[in-house]
């Protein structure tokens, strides 16, 4: 009986000023909750970084399926409008192993394991932030596995104001 | 006895084993007619039999895809998505796998090949769909500035910041790597004079590269990006103005005896040539040449150069001493 009271009232009484009274504390905005919020078109948005140039890094297991990803990488410049610079390809590592074979004794027989990796450097040169975010995102997507990246972003930036005059010539200007 | 009762008894009786074999060769059992009380007995399966069940069942299946697949098709859109590879979708002849005689034998077809399907394919990122897909996403690029060269970028924005991101399979998100800032500044691009490059330059160290006249300040001492970035452009602040300012003390210490290169001005050799009265000209030819002596060494140019000052100083014939 008092259960079903209860609800009624809830249901009669919970208005919206009374709803946001009672949650103000835990009510949040979505933005503040951490969620995604479309960008507001009228918000000032930030300049355009520009990189001197990115260092693609790519490290794999299998030579045939760094080959491929490397063609995509290069045919997705392209298609892009992105410069690309060197190529080259760092020495392989391969990491052996050998292990006893037994969690004791027998010594003399081991079992021997063996990572493999390749390596392949690409250079893209003069992009703007906006089109190394784009081409970054569609190919990191399409990374298959077997394959890990590593970014070098070279950034360019100007000099901070305050070091663009000598600190005794700025007060100087400051005083007067 | 009792053997001889048993041994006839073995002997008459037909295993069953035995019977199987007769009935399956599908002739009837030699010495038996077709008597309708007396079946010939099936235990086995005989193979005729199974194969015609076999190929019944593959008779009522559809043809495999790739034979149903237009010519003209959007491959696109028969395989989207990065996917494992499937025989009977892909309209491709492929052999992959490892083979003992290569000359001998072909390699193992695309149908149940663990190979095939444990590498990744690229079928998903063929030449049109890269095309199709940078179409649609070359309206979030924006151009590199025209008439942005490299020089002209120089003079704009000498600092250069360096980041690393990384992208792997791992149990964590984290690397250790990301957080690191460097930041590469040029010194051409700051207000020095000699005494606050030199000063910049003791303060630095071997973060200074002579070659290319660059320092570069490297930040990995706070846990994010972002304060490791803003720790080095603090670092490069309080560096310029320190090698600015002038204590009170840097003067009593600076000796002559300090000085890692030689001046010819207030030394002791510009002492010793002044009540020569020789021409002002030959005078700072001769402290040119001591200079160059000092600083650089002696060489065969340095040598000629002092001898020929030497010899224009004190008025000596030009034979003078010539080997």
């Amino acid at each position: 009986m008092s259960r079903i009271r209860l609800i009624q009232l809830g249901s009669s009484c919970l208005s919206k000023a009374n709803f946001q009274n009672i949650c103000s504390s835990g009510f949040k905005a979505p933005a503040a909750r951490g969620l995604q919020v479309p960008a507001d078109p009228t918000r000032r948005q930030r300049p355009d970084l520009l990189y001197s140039r990115l260092e693609l890094e790519l490290r794999a297991h299998d030579p045939a399926v760094l080959d491929s990803y490397v063609t995509f990488l290069q045919q997705a410049a392209r298609h892009l409008g992105v410069t690309t610079g060197k190529l080259w390809e760092p020495p392989r590592h391969y990491q052996r192993l050998s292990l006893l074979k037994s969690v004791h004794i027998f010594a003399k027989h081991k079992v021997q394991y063996e990572a493999r990796t390749y390596f392949r450097v690409l250079e893209l040169l003069r992009l703007t932030g906006s089109t190394a975010d784009t081409y970054l995102e569609y190919t990191q997507r399409m990374l298959p596995e077997g394959i890990a990246m590593k970014v070098s972003r070279y950034a360019r930036e100007s000099l901070p104001e305050h070091l663009s005059q000598r600190p005794d010539q700025s007060e100087s200007d400051g005083k007067s | 006895m009792l053997s001889l009762c048993f041994l006839p008894a073995r002997a008459a009786v037909p295993s069953a084993r035995l019977v199987c074999v007769r009935a399956a060769s599908g002739q009837p059992a030699a010495g038996r007619t077709d008597d309708p009380q007396f079946r010939p007995l099936d235990i086995g399966r005989r193979r005729e039999v199974v194969q015609q069940a076999r190929e019944r069942r593959r008779a009522t299946l559809p043809p495999p895809r790739h034979e149903r697949q237009p010519v003209n098709q959007q491959w696109g859109d028969v395989w989207p998505a990065p996917r494992t590879f499937h025989p009977d979708a892909v309209p491709l002849p492929l052999r992959q796998g490892f083979v003992k005689r290569p000359n001998a034998q072909a390699p193992p077809g695309k149908h149940a090949n663990a190979e095939l399907m444990k590498i990744a394919n690229f079928l998903h990122l063929t030449p049109p769909v890269i095309e199709r897909q940078c179409r649609a996403l070359a309206k979030f690029c924006t151009p590199w500035p025209e008439g942005l060269t490299d020089e002209r970028l120089d003079e704009l924005r000498p600092l250069e910041v360096i980041t690393q991101d990384f992208l792997h399979a791992s149990p964590t998100l984290r690397h250790p790597d990301a957080r690191v800032v460097s930041l590469k500044v040029p010194l051409s691009c700051l207000d020095l004079t000699e005494t606050d490059r030199d000063k910049l330059l003791r303060l630095v160290g071997d973060r200074h590269d002579p070659k290319t006249d660059v320092i570069t300040l490297t930040a990995d001492r706070c846990p994010l990006r972002r304060q490791n970035r803003d720790y080095a452009l603090y670092l490069l602040t309080v560096l310029y103005f320190e090698s600015c300012k002038r204590e009170p003390w840097e003067a009593e210490l600076r000796t002559v005896a300090d000085a890692e290169k030689f001046v010819w001005a207030g030394s002791a050799s510009e002492a010793a040539v002044a009540p020569l009265g020789a021409a002002a000209d030959v005078v700072n030819s001769y402290g040119e040449a001591v200079t160059r002596l000092h600083n650089e060494g002696e060489d065969e140019s340095t040598l000629a150069e002092y001898r020929k000052a030497v010899v224009a100083l004190l008025g000596l014939p030009e034979h003078v001493g010539a080997n």
